[in-house]
């Protein structure tokens, strides 16, 4: 396809985005020149199928003022016509136009709340001026951004010269916003010239297309690509690389191909497809070792030369492929295989349709050039055998062999009884293993060519039962001589036959589950890729690793049986305070397959890194049983405690975590015959557990300093069992810990050195030990408006029915806790002073309906309920903002670094700033969000999918965090993308270079457009303060109140504002 | 029916510890192949021996042991004999068995005792092994060959005993292995000249029996670590193609070549010591077992390059104690393997079709019931060992009624006898007074007395005359009114003795000084290998007026016995006279019978042969069930008088020759569940037996693996009914009325064939002869391949039924012939919806698997009102062996 004008210009122009905000064509020059550069790059890979469509956003959404959101675009649709866009386009100042993204609600609520904050006036009356106007603040704010670039650049330290630079900005962001709003009208129309060419490429495009489509919102906040995420369950490959003849596994999570270097245990090369594109399946060119064909689940399939990230477009052919495989034909052409699914059925595709089986097919093996061809599916196999040896292709005779033992996982291997000759060849055994599906039993079929023999001899001799394994076996493949039998499953096992002898070799004790097993092609290594999310690579002959890749393990949600996606289970995960790399993440022994409580329980935690993609530590928190027998005496799973909360101290030195278990409903179903009641005698013996670990320096692990049983009590004033703990919050100024539980209590713990005959105990290494004690207990009030016919006395078990939130104020001096059960008519929301314990203040009108979090930043108190979010200031006392939210599970996280928060609910992200009315960034990251983390003095978001990968939210003047070049060029690959690497060299080059250069005190220098949350204070100097304090003695002092009201008149903005109005 | 389930009888059960068959495959012999039977030899020194039956498994005698476990069983066979007439006489049976002493027993099998041992001045022997049997000569004038008997001895002894000239005779040692640990483990003969031994210090030896030479010895190496450091040889057994195969206490399995004795192939098949291993008569399959209870099963394929190899193809835990001993038979109908082991169940596995047939276990209760009553009295009989217990079981009214709750049952009497022997049968009479006890060598008869302050019996031996009590019995029976007992000697000699009150104290019951031996009907038999085993009587049964006395043959013979005549109190006791010749004993030739002239009158009564006994046809098995429908009238109600006799001139002692009046019906159940009514006196099948021929029964039943032990009849009220039990079920079939209607027994009469065409295969499918072991498995449940595979081929789809290759299996083609006919029947029962066990109103059958095991179902009556009213129910005990 010809490339157009528009087309090139779009190219650049996202390359330009993911560096920094969006850029109009007269301010690119101000901007970096990496997108000068990359316009270069970019030029090079116009024919490619994959489009990589702009992850960011190309749209803006600058809606800052309330007035604005009456001009704000609608979202673009796809088939929009281009002419209207670039009459648009033309046009600076956007058209008032069209609703506003949230719904009607929305609005309504605003002018309610316009009514209310008379302070806000002003900014109104600022925003309602004339275009020329804004044409002209536009000029001259341009003007000051490249003076305050300049200034920043210069990055002599002079922290006030910057903060000047910035505050000169600041007035002037509302113009900046329009010119983005311009700036996004361009970028659609780009998009949308570029949606007509996905839509060229097939029917599959749409979906691309689709994706398209959410961008058009955008704003100053960028939302990086995804990157990580699980290995697809497929085998990964063995290669070698012709270039630097290093051997390389080359493995794939449903987005991004990697290259992982054996040698060094990392990736080389990353190749990332466009977005809504997931990896079926892929293997190598059977003739060139350097061509990968792939299959995709949109029905692309493509062939990738991968050690030149040169991508070839292959026919599209079959054009809804499951699974390939490759394969040398006797002529020495190469012979790819494609399964596809018919109509009840599977078809063997080559070029043409060789057999349609009427069962379904997931996975095929060619076998000695293509003589036979072993299929299986999940009842059935199906062998085929050529008929002649000269023939052509499609000349073979099919058997498809019920198999009522149904079939896991499959190995067929060929050996030639006869010589060498091709005359004896007809004489080829092939050698079939299948994994049961009930028992763990594997059935290996010595000879299945008997099933060719002619009409009336036809046989399939009974198969060897190979019988180790308890639970269906995952993976299992012959060795490279055939000897052996390598076979792994649940057991955590590699389970090693004999063939010969029927001796069994075990290597036992993995960290995880097994789920596929690949033989190197010299037969010297074997890959295993394991349930948590790793590949290791052992040797064959000691059966150690020479080479291990582990991703994120966080536990993907397993769908039910009845393909309802059920509440999904947030992530319990924190950022490590010292460095906002680190994720610590409660995770799973193994990926969890089916939606029990034994298998979703996660007892691990697991450190990694997000900036290198790396794992680093995996510690188990709690019991487990990961390699033990797990099948209790009435055969259900025994299931380990669920670690449910997680927080570290603000100095990385203390873990606390909580975790909880309750006895399957089987051990306790005889003591009660309801379902209730059987729920009501699990809780009985629930047990929860608060740990608090202390970080071990010496061993790089966290070591148990105190474990308090049953921290809270249950609810109702029950006895027995241990009650749930709602939210642990970390102090975060000192070591200690806040708790609230079902029982309406608030606990703090605080740590204080172990005496012993009155002297403090020591450790070996001469350091205090500490241990772990409830400081303050405070018990929350009931909620007032208690309604008569609801007695107190009565118990309450249900558990959705109590709520309760707690935070910290940054400082540490205020505790915001709330405790509402369903007989609560209203929400009261306490002030706890946190080293008193008292409770300073119980508001009750600042939500209506239940809470769902509550959290500080600066001077507001954020709370959220199921449809709103209240953001409330403290000082004036007043609610500042309501934004409506959409239903579902929410996810509150606050960013004190760049003042803003964030509320997730499934997978949409909406960024607000408590000072404004409107949301400063909204979003979907179209998988839902398991987590939103903020790293301690970084910019944005950190949010971690459902599906184990990462994006990060951030504003754009904040440093993307994402070093690594290899998964960066997916966040920089323009239009038509391919990665950015040639070599493996330049990657650990720009790797080492982004590390060493992106240090996270820098980052607040690079952006300094929209930074005002960065240093908003004013500066306040010491003579101020003394002016409102020392003027004579204390008796002589003015009222407190006036006092007050002074200091907040320094160190405030907006009730100055307010006083004046 | 009121049923108390009696668990209180603490019958032990003992291990299993050896395991013959006669022969283990068809092959090698011309004409008809020898007897096929098992022996299953236990810890208690006892051995049984089984019919295979193809597949049916009925359990026909038990050999007594003194208690010795029983460690090795052999057969052989005889060399054959030509006769004159120049037709082949086959060469007899011969069981030998070891245990625990230095000794080698041959069991005599028609008397179920130790014939001869052949001990010597060797240690005990630890494992033996027959020759194999030489081809038949057709010349005569060739000397016979008799198989050797080769033992090893726990000194490392190796001995050759002779069975030439039907004797056991030391014949010299083989070799002797010095050393501690050279004890004998197991052995084997290769072929007809050299022995396989394998030894305790991890050796196994091939010596030469001509010249005693050692040929080879090969070694196992050392055990693995922490066992002992010699590695055992469990187990040697030699492929038909010579190879030699050994299992060891390391689990492995070793395939060593028969021609140079190297080792050809080491398989890991278990995780313990591997016992013993059979082999498949093809030579290509090998199953070995273990001291966990395991059974693996290897097969042979072509490995790599071309050559035969073996591989362990699965295993599966068959015993929940240790696999002791295996065998295996592998024939035309019968591919089975038989193990046992401490858990004391004899496991079946298919041979031939394993994976595709399902284990069956076979009863370790007797098959005969070790249970008898005298329901009037409410006692219960039960014996073991030395030993017989006697229970009362107090009325259920009585329970039910009494606050205090009385014990339900209670042990009155427990009698220790004093013999060497242990107690092969006792018999109750129906009013309790008479108890009867056998060994092999001795009869007891007791009187039991209630005391009256006592719950307990008294117990009284009843003086029994000269020679009665020494015979010995194997059977005995007290008739129904308690007069006469029936006795079976060892020999299978049938003497009957009777009973009556003293003159001065009737309560006083004495047995009558003479005891009359009743003989049995000579028969034109073929020749047998087993010889006069079988003649051997399995059951005895007297009529409900005690006036026949039938019993039944291991061959499936009976014979029978009418009382004639009338009682006459006031005549002599006992009288002795001519024989007529003009009545009964037609064709007697029995020699060693002294009184074969002479004809001694009990009362007026005497014992003769059934007219019609000849006319009653042989069975097609062995008799399960013998048992007279109680008839509702009573035929001799005379009470006193001799009606019609007189002394006259010619026959100064009259007495009378009229046969016993009414229907006496006896009621048979086989070995093979076929089910018949005679009618004794007539000779002939009754006319209710006419009309339900075995075809009749039930699906229900037939499906029934275990055999029928005993039965009950109920005969309350109106009803007719027969309980049938064995060791796992109870079930009730109503023979008042017709079993089916009129339109199913049309059927089954002219044997008209109803095909349904496809909805019948999968019943038919189900009826197929297995081989031996349990039925065929379902197919979603099989370890086999697919029944039915597809191939396509240009485009043509072809399928293919892999069970082709079995319909050309030489199957028993008759009995699937017959298997077609009973679909069909089955077929039309299912159309006239009778499958419920409705029939005109009333349950023509009913079944429960509720009781098991079951060591023996024994009626009881209320005794309150004998009057037999409408609401009277049966009353039974079933005493189940606590598990």
């Amino acid at each position: 396809m010809a490339r157009t004008k528009e087309e090139k210009a779009a190219s650049k122009k996202r390359k330009a985005d993911d560096e920094m905000v969006e850029t109009s064509k007269k301010r690119r020059t101000n901007l970096d020149d990496t997108a000068e550069s990359s316009t270069k790059k970019a030029r090079l890979e116009p024919e490619s199928p994959i489009v990589q469509l702009p992850h960011t956003p190309g749209g803006t959404v600058p809606e800052k003022k309330e007035k604005k959101k009456k001009r704000k675009s609608q979202p673009v649709e796809a088939d929009e016509p281009m002419e209207e866009d670039k009459a648009l386009a033309e046009q600076p100042p956007p058209e008032p136009e069209s609703k506003p993204a949230a719904s009607p609600d929305a609005k309504d609520v605003d002018v309610a709340i316009e009514i209310k904050e008379p302070w806000r006036v002003g900014i109104k009356n600022f925003d309602t001026k004339t275009k020329q106007q804004k044409n002209h603040i536009q000029k001259k704010w341009r003007k000051r951004v490249k003076r305050a670039k300049q200034a920043a650049s210069a990055s002599t330290g002079n922290a006030l010269q910057k903060r000047d630079a910035k505050r000169q900005i600041r007035p002037s962001k509302g113009d900046a916003a329009k010119g983005i709003t311009q700036t996004s009208r361009q970028a659609k129309h780009r998009l949308n010239l570029l949606v007509q060419d996905v839509r060229a490429l097939g029917p599959r495009g749409l979906s691309a297309v689709a994706n398209a489509n959410d961008k058009q919102q955008s704003s100053a906040w960028s939302l990086s690509s995804s990157a990580g995420g699980r290995f697809i369950n497929h085998d990964p490959i063995f290669a070698k690389d012709t270039a630097t003849g290093d051997a390389v596994l080359i493995a794939a999570t449903p987005h991004e191909f990697l290259v992982l270097s054996i040698e060094t245990s990392l990736p080389l090369r990353t190749f990332p497809l466009k977005r809504g594109i997931s990896i079926r399946s892929f293997c190598l060119d059977p003739t060139d070792s350097e061509n990968l064909h792939i299959v995709c689940d949109n029905g692309l399939s493509v062939v990738w030369r991968w050690t030149e990230t040169e991508l070839r477009h292959q026919a599209l052919f079959p054009s809804d492929a499951q699974f390939v495989t490759g394969g040398l034909a006797v002529d020495q052409k190469h012979l790819v295989m494609y399964l596809r699914d018919t109509e009840g059925g599977t078809a063997i595709w080559t070029e043409e349709e060789l057999y349609v089986s009427a069962a379904r097919l997931n996975g095929i093996k060619i076998l000695s050039e293509g003589e036979y061809i072993v299929a299986h599916g999940p009842e059935s196999v199906v062998v085929g055998k050529r008929k002649e040896v000269d023939s052509n292709a499609a000349n073979y005779v099919w058997v498809e062999i019920p198999m009522k033992t149904g079939v896991t996982c499959m190995d067929a291997r060929i050996t030639h009884t006869g010589g060498t000759s091709k005359k004896d060849k007809r004489h080829a055994k092939v050698r079939l293993a299948l994994g049961g599906k009930s028992q763990g039993e594997i059935y290996m079929y010595d000879d299945i060519t008997s099933v060719f023999a002619q009409q009336g001899q036809v046989s399939l001799p009974a198969p060897r039962i190979l019988h180790w394994h308890r639970e269906a076996v995952s993976a299992m493949k012959f060795s490279l001589d055939g000897s052996y039998l390598i076979s792994g499953g649940k057991e955590t096992v590699l389970v090693l036959w004999q063939l010969e002898t029927g001796k069994k070799h075990f290597l036992p004790h993995l960290t995880s589950e097994i789920e596929r097993i690949v033989v190197s092609p010299e037969g010297d290594r074997y890959a295993v890729q394991m349930g948590d999310n790793s590949i290791m690579v052992l040797s064959t002959s000691e059966l150690k690793p020479v080479a291990n890749f582990a991703g994120l393990q966080l536990a993907c949600p397993v769908l039910n049986n009845e393909l309802t996606s059920r509440d999904y289970k947030l992530a319990t995960t924190v950022l490590h305070p010292h460095n906002s790399d680190q994720l610590l993440i409660a995770v799973p022994a193994t990926q969890p397959k089916t939606a029990s409580e034994a298998a979703e329980a996660r007892p691990f935690l697991q450190t990694y890194d997000l900036r290198a993609a790396r794992h680093i530590t995996r510690q188990a928190l709690t019991r487990n049983n990961i390699t033990d027998f797990t099948i209790g005496p009435e055969g259900t799973a025994v299931a380990p405690p669920n670690l449910v909360r997680i927080a570290i101290s603000h100095d990385g030195q203390w873990l606390a975590t909580v975790d909880e278990w309750m006895p399957p409903p089987s051990d306790v179903a005889f003591l009660s015959d309801s379902a209730d009641g059987v729920l009501e005698e699990r809780l009985k013996r629930r047990e929860v557990y608060l740990k608090i670990w202390r970080w071990d320096e010496a061993q790089s692990l966290w070591t148990l300093s105190t474990r308090v049983d049953a921290p809270h009590a249950r609810a109702g004033k029950q006895t027995q069992g241990a009650g749930k703990v709602f939210v642990l919050v970390s102090d975060p100024v000192s070591a200690g810990f806040a708790t609230v539980g079902e029982d309406g209590r608030v606990r703090i713990w605080k740590s204080k050195t172990r005496v012993r005959h009155s002297l403090a105990m020591t450790g070996g290494d001469g350091v205090e030990l500490k241990e772990w004690v409830c400081r303050r207990t405070i018990e929350l009030p009931k909620g007032g408006d208690e309604r008569a016919d609801s007695p107190s006395e009565v118990v309450n078990n249900d558990q959705e029915s109590l709520k309760a939130c707690l935070a910290y104020s940054e400082d540490a001096s205020l505790l915001a806790a709330s405790f509402t059960t369903s007989t609560d008519a209203t929400t009261l929301v306490h002030l706890i002073d946190a080293s008193t314990g008292d409770i300073k203040a119980t508001k009750s009108g600042i939500v209506n309906g239940s809470l769902e979090h509550l959290g500080f930043l600066d001077r507001y108190l954020i709370a959220v309920t199921q449809q709103m979010v209240y953001t409330w200031d403290l000082v004036t006392d007043h609610g500042v903002h309501r934004h409506l939210i959409s239903e579902g599970v929410s996810q509150l996280s606050i960013n004190s670094t760049d003042s803003t928060f964030a509320i997730v609910v499934g997978s949409e992200i909406t960024v607000y700033q408590p000072a404004e009315s409107q949301a400063v960034y909204k979003g979907d990251c179209k998988k839902r969000v398991a987590a939103t983390l903020v790293g301690k003095s970084s910019k944005g978001y950190r949010l971690l999918l459902e599906d184990a990968t990462v994006r990060t939210l951030a504003p754009s003047g904040a440093a993307l965090r994402r070093a690594l070049p290899t998964t960066t060029t997916a966040e920089d690959a323009p239009l038509a993308t391919l990665p950015a690497i040639e070599e493996a060299e330049r990657a650990v080059d720009v790797e080492m270079t982004g590390m060493l250069a992106l240090p996270p005190a820098e980052s607040t220098t690079r952006g300094p457009v929209f930074e005002e949350a960065e240093d908003d204070r004013p500066v306040v100097r010491p003579e101020q303060l003394a002016s409102i304090f020392d003027v004579g003695q204390s008796f002589a002092l003015p009222p407190v109140r006036d006092m007050f009201e002074a200091v907040v008149r320094l160190y405030g903005r907006r009730p100055i504002v307010q006083a004046a109005a | 029916m009121d049923v108390h389930r009696a668990r209180f009888v603490p019958y032990p059960e003992s291990a299993i510890s050896a395991l013959a068959f006669s022969r283990s495959s068809d092959t090698g012999y011309t004409g008809i192949p020898p007897a096929l039977r098992l022996a299953i030899g236990r810890s208690n020194g006892n051995i049984e021996i089984w019919n295979p039956l193809v597949g049916q498994w009925a359990q026909e005698t038990i050999c007594l042991g003194d208690g010795k476990n029983v460690d090795g069983l052999a057969w052989t066979q005889d060399p054959d004999e030509v006769d004159s007439e120049g037709s082949v006489l086959p060469g007899q049976q011969r069981l030998f068995s070891i245990a625990s002493s230095p000794a080698v027993t041959e069991w005599d099998l028609a008397t179920g005792e130790p014939k001869r041992k052949s001990t010597g001045n060797f240690s005990e022997v630890w494992c033996f092994a027959a020759q194999p049997r030489s081809k038949t000569s057709r010349n005569a004038h060739d000397e016979p060959q008799w198989q050797e008997i080769v033992a090893g001895c726990g000194d490392g002894t190796l001995v050759l005993l002779s069975t030439a000239d039907n004797d056991l005779q030391f014949k010299r040692f083989l070799a002797r292995v010095a050393g501690k640990r050279a004890r004998c483990m197991c052995i084997t003969y290769q072929d007809r000249n050299n022995v396989v031994a394998g030894f305790a210090d991890s050796m196994i030896r091939i010596y030469d029996t001509r010249n005693g030479s050692l040929v080879r010895q090969m070694s196992l190496g050392v055990a693995l670590p922490g066992a002992p450091k010699n590695a055992f040889a469990w187990t040697v057994k030699v492929l038909p193609n010579g190879d030699i195969v050994s299992g060891d206490s390391n689990g492995e399995l070793r395939i060593w070549s028969g021609s140079n004795f190297s080792l050809i192939q080491r398989l890991a098949g278990h995780e313990n010591d591997c016992l013993d291993l059979i082999t498949s008569a093809d030579g290509r399959t090998i199953l070995s077992g273990s001291i966990d209870g395991r059974m693996a099963i290897y097969r042979q394929s072509s490995g790599n390059g071309g050559q035969k190899s073996w591989a362990k193809s699965s295993h599966r835990r068959v015993h929940s104690g240790e696999v002791k001993a295996m065998a295996s038979f592998d024939g035309k109908g019968l591919s089975v393997v038989v193990s046992g082991g401490s858990d004391s169940a004899t496991k079946l596995t298919p041979l031939r079709e394993h994976g595709k047939e399902n284990l069956r276990s076979l009863p370790s209760l007797p098959q005969e019931p070790k249970v008898v009553s005298a329901p009037r009295a409410r006692l219960i009989a039960s014996w073991w060992g030395q030993d017989v217990y006697v229970w009362r079981i107090a009325r259920q009214s009585i329970v039910d009624s009494a606050s205090e709750m009385p014990k339900s049952r209670k042990l009155v009497a427990k009698l220790s006898l004093d013999t060497r022997h242990a107690i092969r049968s006792v018999s109750l009479s129906p009013d309790g007074r008479l108890l009867a006890a056998s060994t092999g060598s001795e009869i007891k008869v007791f009187q039991l007395r209630k005391r009256t302050e006592l719950e307990t019996l008294a117990v009284r031996k009843i003086q029994t005359p000269d020679g009665f009590g020494s015979l010995g019995a194997r059977l005995l029976s007290f008739s129904p009114d308690g007069k006469w007992l029936a006795t079976v000697t060892p020999d299978n000699e049938v003497h009957v003795a009777r009973f009556s009150g003293e003159l001065e104290q009737p309560k006083r019951l004495i047995c009558l000084p003479r005891v009359i031996e009743l003989e049995r009907r000579q028969r034109k038999v073929a020749p047998s290998t087993l010889k006069e085993y079988d003649r051997t009587l399995v059951r005895l049964a007297f009529a409900t007026d005690s006036s026949v006395l039938v019993a039944g043959d291991v061959s499936g013979h009976m014979d029978s016995w009418v009382l004639e005549g009338h009682e006459d109190i006031t005549a002599a006791a006992i009288e002795t006279t001519t024989h007529d010749s003009d009545r009964g004993s037609s064709d007697d030739s029995d020699s060693d019978s002294n009184d074969e002239d002479t004809l001694v009158l009990f009362y007026g009564q005497h014992w003769t042969d059934n007219p019609a006994g000849h006319l009653l046809p042989k069975l097609d098995s062995a008799p399960l069930v013998l048992t007279f429908r109680p008839s509702t009238i009573s035929a001799n109600a005379l009470i006193n008088g001799n009606p019609g006799v007189h002394s006259t001139r010619q026959n100064p002692h009259a007495h009378s020759h009229e046969l016993p009046a009414g229907h006496h019906r006896l009621w048979v159940m086989t070995a093979r569940h076929q089910m018949y009514e005679f009618d004794v006196l007539a000779g002939k099948l009754s006319d209710w037996s006419r009309r339900n021929p075995t075809a009749v029964l039930p699906n229900d039943f037939r499906t029934i693996k275990d055999r029928a032990v005993g039965a009950v009849w109920d005969t309350a009220g109106q009803r007719e009914r027969v309980w049938l039990y064995g060791t796992t079920w109870v079930f009730m079939l109503n023979v008042g009325a017709d079993l089916a209607d009129a339109n199913t027994m049309a059927l089954v009469t002219t044997k008209k064939r109803k095909r349904a065409s496809k909805d019948d295969k999968t019943q038919s499918k189900q009826l197929k002869p297995s081989s031996g072991a349990g039925d065929r498995v379902i197919d979603n449940l099989s370890l086999s391949g697919p029944d039915l595979i597809q191939r396509t081929d240009n485009g043509q789809v072809v399928e293919i039924d892999m069970n082709a290759l079995d319909k050309r299996h030489p199957a028993a083609h008759d009995e699937l012939n017959d298997a077609d006919d009973l679909a069909g029947l089955q077929l039309a029962r299912l159309r006239s919806s009778d499958n419920t066990g409705e029939h005109n109103g009333q349950r023509t059958w009913w079944s429960t698997f509720k009781y098991r095991p079951i060591l023996g179902m024994v009626p009881l009556e209320n005794g309150v009102h004998l009057g037999g009213s409408e609401d009277d129910t049966l009353e039974v005990a079933i005493v189940e062996r606590p598990m």
